[in-house]
Formats: structure tokens, sequence, C-alpha cells
């Protein structure tokens, strides 16, 4: 080799270059010991680290769960971790069906949603589809099939089943009952048809213990078919509701509250809300919700209809049939100026701007008047349509005649077996048949249930339901679409559907739910492209029907048909039989429909009975004190509760309560929870009853209820705060802006003390907030009917703990937004109240009270005005709640989400951290969805091309949406970004009837209300 | 010093010894309480205390088990005993320094035979009020975040938080209070070093007295850094119940929100800590037979200011009411009504009488110098007191939105706390009566006329010559 040959080892070595050479001499170069970006070096990082471990050691001695997260060993298709996946399905309770789309983490469904493009939903639902998905995960559910009450299992279960089926083939069935649910599926009514061909000697009966004979009765006879009421209120100026609550409990409460909410809404200037009148004996949502509300005794509610019919017919125009023209004329008893009025309403408003509904609980004539009356004014086919019941057979009898019947065939002893396709008869069954004793005659009892319940104890076969996520099936909505329940979940302790054990019990060669279901709508719509059909129904939850809209043929009432009136009302006290979030009881296990409050009472986990404020100051009652309740010979023992609004010698009881077997909140003492009120009905009057005798015991009983004080003034002669501001529409066409501070509140003057008091000032600089996102919140007082669905569906996205009775009564409920509900009106007059709702979330204030006074700064803002919580950094001082204005942080006071069966840990939002014991919470406006919106509006953006790329970003952030604007059927809460005026919570925000609470202390809350606007009629006075 | 000078017999005050006492036996008298073993009244005491502190651990250690869901709290009262002790605490914890730091800097002799017990008491006080916030959060285990302790996260406490200004505020009142009542214990300690009479006492002794021999520059020294810890302490009185009031005057809520809390804080606390000292030393003069050191003079000169700041505190209650009113603040009114007429009337009923009202009959000089009086009307301001910060804490029951006003209602475990809390303080108390002088020797022969080197000029005989008149023999007794 050369000596001139040279080896270099880089350019700079080659060059020679002064900062070579110093970098030869020098051992740890610079840029090795700076690692760090940020400036942190080696030394520092060891530093650090030390520190870390020795803080760690002391941070040991929290307890931490010990959870295995397992890979999946073969990935399905189209999942991947992380992201949910949302599948379209439905269900139906008590034979209204609504569409549903379930999000699914994983494989578990965790939260509900309702699907957008079925009609009874509209995207919206009611508090109790919300809960449901908690019932699918309930660790009380039944899990194996129980013979004579020892375990067994299905192989056994099927063979035993299919024997004793083939047994009954053989004489066609004699002796064969089946007792079911209403269940509007098509596929089960082709079961059904099969098996009746099977078995023609046994008796099929739909039974729900919340059942509309009074209405199946009365419209039979009127309309000549068997025929259900849908209503379209978005375009009604008059609604007139006898005790129907519409909005709350009975019927398509989902889709009702939307079109309710539509002809509510004040968009633009000159709209004026529907005018709703409410005649009612018990507070109802609908009741609370009424521009005016008649208070009548059960007895004559009927009354008031035939006056009315009375008023309407001096109208030469409204023609009623002849057999009810005596009986309208007839008419007397009620509020005479009350009737004139609302007829002189009706008169103006025929043509299908205004409509009759009148409820379940109501007789029967009242249902073929309104029937009459409502096609009179010309509201038939606009805002009242007639539908095919499909419920069940046009040959069937209604409920209740369909459970005396079966009670008196048991109790001969005519039936040998009784299949009970869910429900709980024995629990439910008026207390007058004695249902649960004539089951004990029948040999063999077969109960298809979710639970071990009253009756299928006493059953020979008890055998688990499938949850309707668990399983395939259709079902028919009121006014005949079909949606196909798809199951998200398979069976998750092998359960059968009732499509399932019909089939088997009819010998069907298909047993799965899937074929049951496909190979129905596969025959019925030809093999020819019905994959393709499928696969549609499926994605969108629908089925666009040819039958959808299908109207029998009516051209005139037909009249009575032979029902006799139930005219008058006698003396003495009467009670109604309400229904609230337990229904009939099917959802008394399910803690988030317990511990959600009665939206009057705002009692929960009990269902008292409700006495009102005169009735209780005559018989010397107050709140919690126990009383024996007697009702034509019958007694149970029941608490009060004092509630306003109560007609005079009326009390009422929710069904459902009262069931006897045990909970799973570990916060709740194991028990029965409330009052089971099933004895006092009878099969002839299952909702009210008269001679009600009220007999105080001296004991008390403890009462739960989420808010405590119930009015806006706060006493000591204190006018009245402005927090729900409302007007009438004269105030407000007067006044638009009525609702800002400093004019108006109910009509009069606000008291000057609120607006002297200059707003406080902050003492640092406040912030500006000029990101392109900044999210806000307008909530529409105007439509909120206060149904509690926004309640139960933040529950279910923000995994909120539910805390039990015992904890409630200490005040400790965990609801991130509550339903305020505050009685309005005239003290002397203390049942002659006005009821009104605000729901009340986190304000999201931009100088939040809460953020200063934390000691370790675990709750402080976002860029986006979002009052951001970091529950790992809360050390639980609970100052932030101290210092909250509205007072809607939640503490957890103890290990509230510890202790849950794994079960229903299966429920929980993977977004969400569940909140351990000592730390504070409330209400993000969902962030996580905001930060999944704003991730699909990236990846969105990305994927777009030019000027596209603003359209889809601005289209995915506004179909960013909180769980309780979600739900809410009412379309009351909008939220949004507000940076972007074209946003509707920004146009919202620019209504005249926009207003922020407690103004005065600067807090500046990113949410806003609209003021209610009543629609009073001037002739009745406010 | 001047007065003690004057030639007009007017002008001398009464003594502050009483009886014939000549430094020896004030040694003697002090010391024996140490030395002697335990009275049978001070066993039965300290079982007593001691369960008291046996009920505190077992309050505190269910509390850490369940959460704090074992109290009455709820949504809105999230604060109720816990913090309504914590305040108490800290004003008692007012007189000590008060006494020693402040009247020692405006020359009051009489403070020298209380200011030991004073200063005991605010030590044993503060560490009660600091149990409580401690206590008091969600998370016990990770309140070290509320602490400015470099941490991996790289964050800092919100000093926004009056709650952070409370931990520097109490936890530098707290250090300041121990060295101050330390430093003075030092030529007293080193007494009973040298009277010691077996090896652990003498040991523990000496080590606590540091070395004291009682030269010339060890009183230098110790006259030095007495004064500058007094100086340091004295602002601290004025700040420490500022802060704490600070936690209410800056929240937002109607009852909270008010400019007044400061200098109402403060008058409060002294209120309650001269109360407290009265409570403790009336029994304990009785006990120990102290009655020579504290005189009548001592307890009338307390309840003075009992009275002075009893009415200041009485005129902060009415400047609230009044102030509530003019400000035409709708929710603020109502805040005060709701006070006196609301739900928790019963409270503050008790409230002003306690603190307003019975404080009055010391106007009569009868009842002033009837240390029977004294200590009966004292509890009532201990009462008093309690509730004022019980009431001041229950404006959370009805703010601004009446859809979420509640009641709250003490649990056993919240009693418990509160019970367990004096268990301690008790525990502490009797301890230091038992092991630690409880009059400031050095300091009461300081103001024996023996003292003065010009004493027997005045033709006042307070005592008996014992011809001991130089300073640095104090200690020698």
């Amino acid at each position: 080799m050369s000596e001139t040959k040279r080896y270099w080892r880089s350019l700079d070595e080659l060059a020679n270059t002064p900062d070579f050479q110093k970098a030869l001499t020098r051992e740890f170069p610079e840029d090795l010991v700076q690692s760090e970006p940020d400036g942190t070096t080696r030394r520092h990082f060891l530093t650090v680290a030390g520190a870390s471990v020795a803080m760690s050691s002391l941070a040991g001695c929290v307890r931490r769960p010990e959870h295995h997260i397992l890979p999946y060993s073969k990935q399905p298709e189209d999942l991947v971790p992380g992201i949910a996946q949302h599948y379209a399905t439905a269900t139906s309770i008590n034979g209204r069906a609504v569409g549903l789309l379930v999000e699914a983490h994983e494989g578990r469904p965790t939260k509900i949603e309702g699907n957008p493009d079925h009609p009874q939903s509209f995207g919206g639902t009611s508090a109790i589809h919300q809960a449901l998905v908690l019932g699918l995960y309930d660790p009380m559910r039944l899990r194996i099939p129980m013979n004579a009450g020892k375990a067994a299992d299905w192989t056994t279960a099927v063979e035993a089943f299919k024997k004793h089926f083939e047994g009954l083939k053989a004489n066609g069935g004699s002796g064969l009952m089946v007792l079911a649910e209403s269940l509007p599926s098509p596929t089960l009514n082709s079961l059904r048809e099969k098996f009746q061909g099977a078995y023609p000697q046994a008796k099929w009966l739909t039974y729900e213990s919340l059942g509309d004979d009074n209405q199946r009765t009365g419209l039979k006879a009127a309309y000549g078919e068997a025929v259900v009421p849908v209503h379209r209120l978005q375009g009604v100026k008059v609604a007139v509701s006898l005790d129907c609550d519409f909005l709350g409990h009975e019927g398509d409460v989902v889709v009702n509250a939307r079109h309710w909410a539509q002809s509510r809404r004040l968009l633009n200037k000159g709209d004026v809300p529907s005018r709703l009148y409410s005649i009612e004996g018990a507070y109802s949502i609908t009741g609370t919700n009424a521009d005016h509300r008649l208070r009548l005794k059960p007895s004559q509610l009927e009354s008031f209809l035939w006056s009315l019919a009375a008023e309407l017919t001096q109208d030469l125009a409204v023609v009623l049939p002849e057999d009810m023209v005596p009986h309208a004329k007839a008419a007397t008893g009620v509020d005479a100026k009350f009737v004139k009025a609302v007829a002189k309403d009706l008169l103006a408003h025929r043509g299908g701007q205004s409509a009759i509904l009148v409820g379940r609980r109501v007789g029967p004539a009242a249902h073929a008047l309104a029937l009459a009356l409502n096609h009179a004014l010309g509201n038939n086919g606009s805002a009242v349509h007639y539908f095919v019941d499909r419920r069940r057979p046009a040959t069937e009898a209604g409920d209740f005649a369909n459970i005396k019947a079966a009670t008196e065939a048991l109790a001969s002893g005519q039936v040998d077996t009784l299949l009970v396709l869910g429900g709980n008869p024995a629990y439910t069954a008026p207390g007058d048949l004695g249902f649960a004793a004539a089951m004990g005659k029948v040999k063999t009892t077969i109960c298809l249930c979710d639970y071990l319940d009253e009756t299928s104890t006493k059953a020979t076969w008890a055998l688990p339901r499938a949850h309707f996520l668990e399983t395939w099936g259709d079902v028919y909505g009121t006014d005949g679409t079909v949606a196909i329940q798809q199951p998200v979940i398979a069976p998750l302790w092998g359960g059968k559907s009732e499509l399932e054990l019909i089939a088997l019990a009819t010998g069907e060669p298909q047993s799965s739910g899937h074929d049951l279901v496909r190979g129905y709508w596969k025959q019925r719509e030809g093999a020819v492209g019905f994959y393709k059909k499928w696969r549609g129904w499926l994605n969108d939850g629908l089925r666009k029907d040819p039958e959808f809209g299908v109207v029998p043929s009516f051209t005139k009432p037909a009249g009575l048909g032979g029902i006799i009136p139930s005219v008058g009302g006698g003396e003495g006290m009467e009670i109604v039989f309400t229904d609230g979030f337990l229904h009939d009881g099917r959802f008394a296990n399910n803690s988030w429909l317990l511990e959600l409050p009665d939206p009057i009472s705002k009692v929960c986990w009990d269902n008292p009975l409700q006495v009102g404020v005169k009735l209780a100051e005559k018989l010397g009652l107050a709140d919690e004190d126990r009383v024996t309740l007697e009702v034509g010979g019958k007694k149970i023992e029941a608490a009060v509760v004092v509630v306003p609004g109560m007609a005079d010698d009326t009390v009422s009881i929710a069904l459902g309560y009262g069931r006897h077997f045990g909970n799973f909140l570990p916060y709740h003492e194991a028990g029965v929870v409330g009052f089971d009120a099933s004895p006092l009905r009878t099969a002839a009057s299952p909702y009210f009853g008269t001679g009600v005798k009220l007999t105080k015991l001296g004991t008390t009983y403890a009462l739960a209820k989420t808010q405590v004080y119930s009015r806006q003034d706060p006493g000591f002669g204190f006018p009245a705060r402005a927090l729900v501001r409302e007007a009438t529409v004269e105030e407000y066409k007067k006044n638009p802006t009525f609702a800002k501070p400093g004019i108006l509140v109910h009509g009069k003057p606000r008291p000057a003390a609120l607006v002297v008091h200059p707003p406080e000032r902050p003492i640092h600089e406040e912030r500006a907030y000029e990101g392109t996102y900044q999210w806000g919140m307008v909530i529409d007082l105007n439509t909120c009917t206060g149904c509690g669905s926004c309640m139960v569906a933040c529950v279910s996205e923000n995994n909120i703990s539910m805390v039990g009775k015992d904890q409630v009564r200490r005040g400790r409920d965990m609801y991130w937004i509550r339903m305020d509900r505050y009685f309005v009106g005239d003290e002397k007059r203390p049942d002659d109240v006005d009821v009104v709702h605000q729901p009340m979330p986190c304000q999201q204030c931009e100088n939040a009270p809460c953020e200063n006074v934390c000691p370790v700064a675990a709750t402080s803002h976002s860029p986006e005005g979002l009052n951001d919580m970091a529950y790992n950094r809360c050390i639980g001082t609970r100052y932030c709640s101290n210092n909250c204005p509205f007072k809607v942080r939640r503490f957890n006071f103890y290990n509230y989400a510890k202790g849950q069966e794994e079960t229903v840990q299966m429920q929980r939002n993977p977004n969400v951290t569940v909140r351990f014991r000592g730390v504070m919470e409330k209400c993000t406006y969902c962030v996580q969805r905001i930060n999944i919106g704003k991730r699909v509006a990236k990846l969105a953006a990305d994927a777009a091309i030019g000027n596209a790329k603003v359209e889809v970003t601005k289209t995915a952030i506004d179909a960013i949406v909180p769980a309780c604007q979600q739900a809410c059927p009412a379309g009351a809460i909008v939220f949004g970004n507000i940076a972007d005026a074209t946003t509707e919570v920004s146009k919202l925000r620019r209504s005249d009837r926009e207003y922020k609470l407690l103004s005065e202390l600067n807090v500046k809350p990113r949410t806003s209300y609209l003021g209610k606007v009543r629609n009073t009629n001037p002739e009745l006075g406010t | 010093m001047a007065h003690a000078h004057s030639s007009s017999e007017t002008v001398f005050p009464p003594p502050l010894v009483e009886g014939k006492h000549t430094f020896h036996s004030v040694t003697e008298a002090v010391c024996s309480i140490v030395e002697a073993p335990p009275s049978k009244g001070w066993l039965a005491s300290f079982a007593l205390a001691l369960m008291g502190l046996g009920i505190l651990g077992i309050s505190v250690g269910y509390l850490f088990w369940e959460g704090t869901g074992v109290w009455g709290l709820n949504q809105p009262v999230g604060w109720g005993f816990a913090i309504v002790n914590f305040v108490f605490w800290v004003g008692i914890g007012h007189a000590g320094t008060l006494i020693s730091a402040i009247l020692f800097l405006f020359r009051q002799k009489w403070r020298t035979s209380i200011n030991r017990f004073a200063e005991a008491m605010t030590i044993f006080a503060v560490i009660c009020a600091l149990l409580f916030p401690t206590i008091h959060v969600g998370r016990v285990w990770l309140l070290y975040w509320a602490l400015p302790i470099p941490n991996q996260m790289g964050m800092w406490p919100n000093f926004r938080s009056p709650l952070l200004w409370d931990v520097f505020a109490v936890s530098t009142y707290f250090t300041v209070s121990l060295l101050f009542w330390y430093v003075g214990l030092i030529p007293d300690l080193a007494t009973l070093r040298d009277r010691a009479k077996n090896k652990i006492s003498f040991y523990a002794y000496g080590m606590l007295a540091l070395g004291w021999r009682g030269a010339n520059r060890h009183w230098q020294n110790y006259e030095k850094a007495y004064l500058i810890l007094a100086g340091l302490s004295a602002p601290l009185v004025l700040s420490v119940h500022t802060i704490v009031s600070f936690d209410f005057a800056v929240s937002v809520i109607p009852g909270w929100h008010t400019t007044i809390f400061p200098p109402y804080f403060v008058a409060g606390a002294i209120f309650s800590g001269f109360a407290m000292v009265l409570t403790l030393a009336i029994p304990a003069r009785k006990i120990f037979h102290l009655e020579d050191f504290m005189t009548i003079r001592h307890i009338e000169n307390m309840n003075k200011i009992i009275l002075v700041t009893g009415m200041m505190v009485g005129y902060a209650y009415a400047m609230e009411f009044f102030v509530a009113w003019y400000s035409a603040s709708e929710y603020e009114s109502f805040a005060f009504i709701n006070r006196a007429l609301g739900p928790y009337w019963w409270a503050y009923w008790i409230m002003v009488s306690c603190n307003v009202i019975t404080p009055q009959l010391f106007w009569f000089k009868k009842i002033r110098t009837s240390a029977t009086m004294a200590f009966i009307l004292s509890i009532f301001v201990n009462i008093g007191m309690w509730f004022e910060r019980f009431v001041i804490t229950m404006s959370l029951h009805r703010d601004y939105l009446p859809s979420s006003w509640d009641y709250y209602t003490p649990t056993l475990w919240d009693f418990g706390c509160l019970v367990g809390s004096f268990g301690l303080f008790f525990t502490l108390f009797l301890l230091f009566l038992k092991f630690l002088p409880a009059i400031a020797m050095a300091e009461i022969k300081g103001v024996m006329p023996e003292a003065d080197p010009h004493w027997e000029g005045h033709g006042h005989a307070h005592g008996a010559a014992s011809g001991h008149d130089d300073a640095v023999e104090k200690h020698h007794g």
C-alpha cells in the first residue's frame, strides 16, 4: 500500500475543520448528552426517574384491580379495536315498537340510541329504551332452565319441551293455553298461525297488564275494526289530552314528543306554539307540559268529554253518531268555563289543526266519542290516523278480558299446559282474579321468562328468555313499518326467543331465530333479489313496507255500538293506577330506571302514594307517612308523598313496584322496592278505583327524593329566582326578549334587586377563547317535556354510578344532567300549580368558579371552552363543587363503581374513565364524542380534495352530538360549535328567547336556555 | 421599668405573682408538677383523653377505609364538620401566639404566667386543625399533590386556590409557633435537667435544653431570638385566619363571599383562643395550685379581651346583615335571612347567644373576677365559636338554585372526629402538663419584684427577699 493512501472517517476529517478537531478530543459529544429535544439531560432524566420511583412507592399503596387484556386470536372482520360499531335493531314494549341503533365496543353492546330513520323514533328514545342495555347485563337474569325449582340444562329442557308438545299434538292441543306478551312480530304472527294449525284446540291469549282494552273496545265500536290511533302532532294548534300521557308513558311517546315539540318550537318570528289542554286526575308528564290543565277525578273524566261534545255540537257542522247525541245532551258536572273555552278553541282549529287524545285509563265510550269528535272536527287523516292494530289478531279480545278468561279457564281446571310467553301474570294480573292461585291448578306450566319471578318460580319449567339484543326478530311499528330486530351479541346465557320456542313447539325445521325471521321474509318477498333487500333492511334497521300506512276503510264513525258511557262521578276518594319508569314491573331490577326520579314527585326507588296538598292537609298526612290503602275491600300498605296538582279527593300510585326479588346494587338494602298495588286492581276497572279509604298508621317510611325544594322563590318573601323564564304568547309578542335579564319574569317586571346588583368582575384577565372550535349548548325549555331520557342516556354514555336509595336520600345522586322541576303558582291554591322542567347539565362556564379553587388544578379549561375534569389529578377536596353556583358537580363519596358484577361492567363505555372513590365528576359535554368527532373530521378532510375539505370537516363536526341531545325525543337540546355562526346552536344562541343562568355572577355559561312561552287561552286566564 | 419607678401609688399595677414567693418557691411550684408522680386526677383525665384519641383513631380509620361517605356530606354541602373543626381549631390556636408574641411586643408583663400554657395550646390546636384538611379529602393518599414538590408530572399545585394558601399559611404558623414555644422552653428545660433525679429525664431534658448553661451570652441570644420570633409571629396572628377566611371569601357562594371575613375571622379567633385558654387554665390552676401565678387579675384581663372581641364579633354579625341588605343582592340577603330563620336557625341562635349575649356578663366586675363564672362563660364561647364556623360553612345548604338545596345531617362519624379531635388535643395537653413546665419559670421570675434591682425601694413587699437578683441565677431556683 502506498503511504499516500489515506483512510478517512468522514468528509469532516478530510477537510480537517476546527470543529472536527474539537470533536475528536471530547469524550462525550454534546448531542449525546443532550439527548432530549426539550433539553432534558441524561442526568436530569435519572434524577426524575429516581424521584418517580420514590413517588410511585408512595402511590403504591393504591389498590389497583388486576385485569387481563387478551388479543383476538382471530380478528373479526370489520372490527377495529377501540372503534365502536353500530347496528340497527328494534324492540317493542307493550306492543309499541321503536327502531334503535346500538353501539357496541368489541362485541359488547354499550349504548342504545334511536334509529333516525325509524318513524317511531326519528333518533330519539324514551328513558326506558336507554336503560334496556343494562337489562341485558342484569346478573339476576335467569341463566339456565329450571325444572320444578331445580337447575337443568338446555338439552334436557328442549327434549322435555318437544316431548311434551308432541304429546299435546295427539289431542289437537286441547288443554293447552298460551299466555303471551304483546309482541307485534310478523314472523311470530305467522308462527302463531302455524301453531294454531298444529294445536287447533289450544288457546292463545295476549296479555299486557298496562293493556288498552278501553281503547280497543271503543274504537272497534266506532270504527268497525280493531284499529290503533297514531298521532301526527307536528301541525296541530290545539291538542286536548284526556288523561293521555302521550308525552310520557303511553303509546308512541318518542315520536309523539318529537312531533309535539315541532309544534312548540319557535324558530321564526311570529311563530306561535301549539296549545295543549290536559284533563287528568294525577300529574303526568303530559300534564306538566299543558298550557291549561283541568284536575278531574277519574270518574269525571268521561263526563268532561261528553260535556265537550255537547258544547261542540252546538256548532251545527259538528255532527255525532245518533246514539251518542243523548249522552252528550245529558252531560253535566264539569267546569263549564273550561269546557266552553276548549270547545271554542277546537272549533277554531278544525280540519287537522287539532287533536283529541284519550288515554287508556278512560272508559271505551270516551275513545269512541273522541274518534267521532276528531272525525267531526276534520282531524282524522291529518292529526289523527287510525291504523290496523297488528299487535294481535282482530278476533282476539282485549288484555283484561283475556287475563280474566285465562284465569277462569285455569281455575276451572280446563288447562293442563300453560305456556307463558314472557310477562309475569302472577304479579301483574289484577288482584281480584287470583291468577296465582288459579295457576296452581295447572299440571304443566312452562315460562319463557327473564327472571325467576312471581310466575316462573311456580312453573314446572322456567326457560331463560333471550334479550332482544341477543336474538333475531322483527317488529311492526304502529303505522305498519317493520324493523328487523338484529342481535348485537350472542345470548350471554343461551336464552331462547319467543320465536324459537314457538318454532320448537310447532316442530319447525328451522330452529334459530335468524333462520326463522329470514326464512319468513324470504318466503314472503320471494327469493329473487332477497339478499340485497335483506341486507338493506339490516343496514337501515327498517323495511320500507308496502303495508306502511295502511288505513282500514272508513267513512264515518259507527257510534257507541252499545257501550254504556260511564258518566257522573260519585262522592268519596278515588285512586288512579299510573305507571312510571318500571312500566308494569318488568324493569323492576333495572337500577337506571329505579334511581331515575319521578318527573313530578322526584321520588326514586319507590312508588309512594301521591296525595294532593289539600287532601293531605285534610287527612293530616305528610311525606313519608305510612298509610293503609283500602280499595274495594283489598288493603295494601304504602307511604305518602304530597304532590301538588292532584285532583280533589284523588290519590294515585304507580304500578310495577313491590316486586319480591333481590337487587344487585351494592348500596341498596336488599328487599322490596316500593309497594305492590296490583292487589287493588280489578279486571273490570284496572286503572281506577273508587271508595278509597286511607288510614294513617302513625309510622313513617323513608323516601328518597333527588330534589327537596320545589319552588323558584326561595321563601321569606323573596321574589322568585329567574331560573325558568317564561311568558305567555301575548307577552312574548310584546316583548320578544322577555328572557333577557332585567325585563320580565312570568309577565311581571323582574324584581329590581336582580338587576341592580352589578355583575361580578374577575380578578384576573378573562380568557378570549378564539379557537376554531368553541363548544356550546342551547336547551329549549319550550320543547323539553321533562321525560328524563337525557338523564339515562347520560348514565349509559358516561358510566355514571347508581348509588341506591340510601345514598340518594343523603343527597348523593350522581346524575351529570339533572332535571330540575319547579312548581309555579299561587300558594293559596296549592293544587292549582304549573310545573316547569329545567335540564341542568354542567353550564361549562367560561369564567368557571370551580377552577380557581382547586388546589391541585384538577379542573381547568380547555382552549375549546370546556371545563375539563382530570379525574386522575383530583384529590377530592370538594371545593369545586362548593363553589359551583349550579351545583352540577358530583362526588364519589364511596367507591360506587366498585363491586359491580362483571356482566354489568360489560356495559361500560371504554371511552370514559370509571371514577374511583374520592373523585369529583361532572358533565363533560361528552368530550369523548367530541374527540371522536374531531378525529372523524380529520380523517374525512384528509381523504377529501381541495375545497371539499372544509365542507366535510364541517359536516363531521356538526354531526357531533352529546348523549343527552341524541336521546332527547323532543330535540330540546342542541349542541355544537359556537365559533361557527352557521351551526344550529349558534342560530339558537341568537334567538330572542336565549338567556344564560346567573349572568349576574359573570360566570358566562356556555349552556344557554330558551325561555318558555305558554300559549295560554286568554279566556281562561293564566 | 418606667411605671415601676413612678411615685404615685395608683399607677402601680397589682402584683403579677401573689403569695409569698421566692425564685426558689416558683421553681418548686412549677417543677413539682413535672417531678412528682402523676396524680390521680391527671391519670383519670389522661385516661379520658386517651379514650377520645381512640375514638379519633377509629373514626379516621373507618373514614379512610370507607371514604368520605361515612360523614353526612352531600350535594350541595361538600364541607361539613371537618372544615368546621378545622377553622375552629385554627381559631383556638390564635390565642397562643397573640399572648406570646403580640403581648410580648407590647410589654404586657401579665402574659408571662399564661403564655407557656397558651403556646402549648396553640401548637396542639394547630395539630388538631391540620388533621382535618388532611382527612377530609377524598383521596387522602394523594394529599401531597397539594404541596409544591417537584414531580414527574411536571405539575405545580394551583397557586390561585385559597386551599393552597391555607397549606402555606397554617404550616408556616405551625412552624413558627413551635419554634417560638421551644425557644421559650429552653431555660426551663435546663432547670428541669439540673434537677433531674434519674438518667432518662436527665438525658431527655438535657438534649432538649441544647446545652443551656445560663451564661450571659446565652441570655442575650435567647432574648434576641425570642424577640425576633415574636416579631415574626405577630403578623402571622393576623395572616393565618385571614387566609383561612379566604377559603370562604374567595368563593361565589352567598354567605361566604364577603369582604368582612378577614377581620371578622381574626377577631373571632382571638375571642375563641382566649376562651380556650381560660377553659384550660382555670381547672389547671386549681388542680396544680398555681393560683399565685395565674391570678384573678390574669383571668380578669382575659375576660376583658373576650368582652371586646366578643363585641367585635357581634358587630361583624350585625354588619353582615346590614351589608347583605345594603348590597341589594337578592342572594346575599336571602342567605342571611335564611341563616337566622331557615332550617339552621337553631345553630345561628346558639352562635349569637354564646358569642354575643353571654359575654356581656363580663361587664360586671363580680363575674369578671370570678374564676368559676369565667370558666362557665368560656365554655359558652367555645360552643358559640364552633357554631359560628358551622353556620358559615352551612351557607352551602341553600345557594343559588333552589333545586339543589338540601340539609346536612352529621353522622356518628362526624361526631366521632369532633370528639376525637378533643381527645387528641387533651392527650397532648395533659402530656405537656406532666412533662414540661406549664408556667414559664424564667419569664415569671423576670416580672417578680426580685428581678428588679431597685425593688426594695418601693416599699411594696411583694414577697420575701431572697437575695437572688441576678438574672443569670434564675434557672438555679
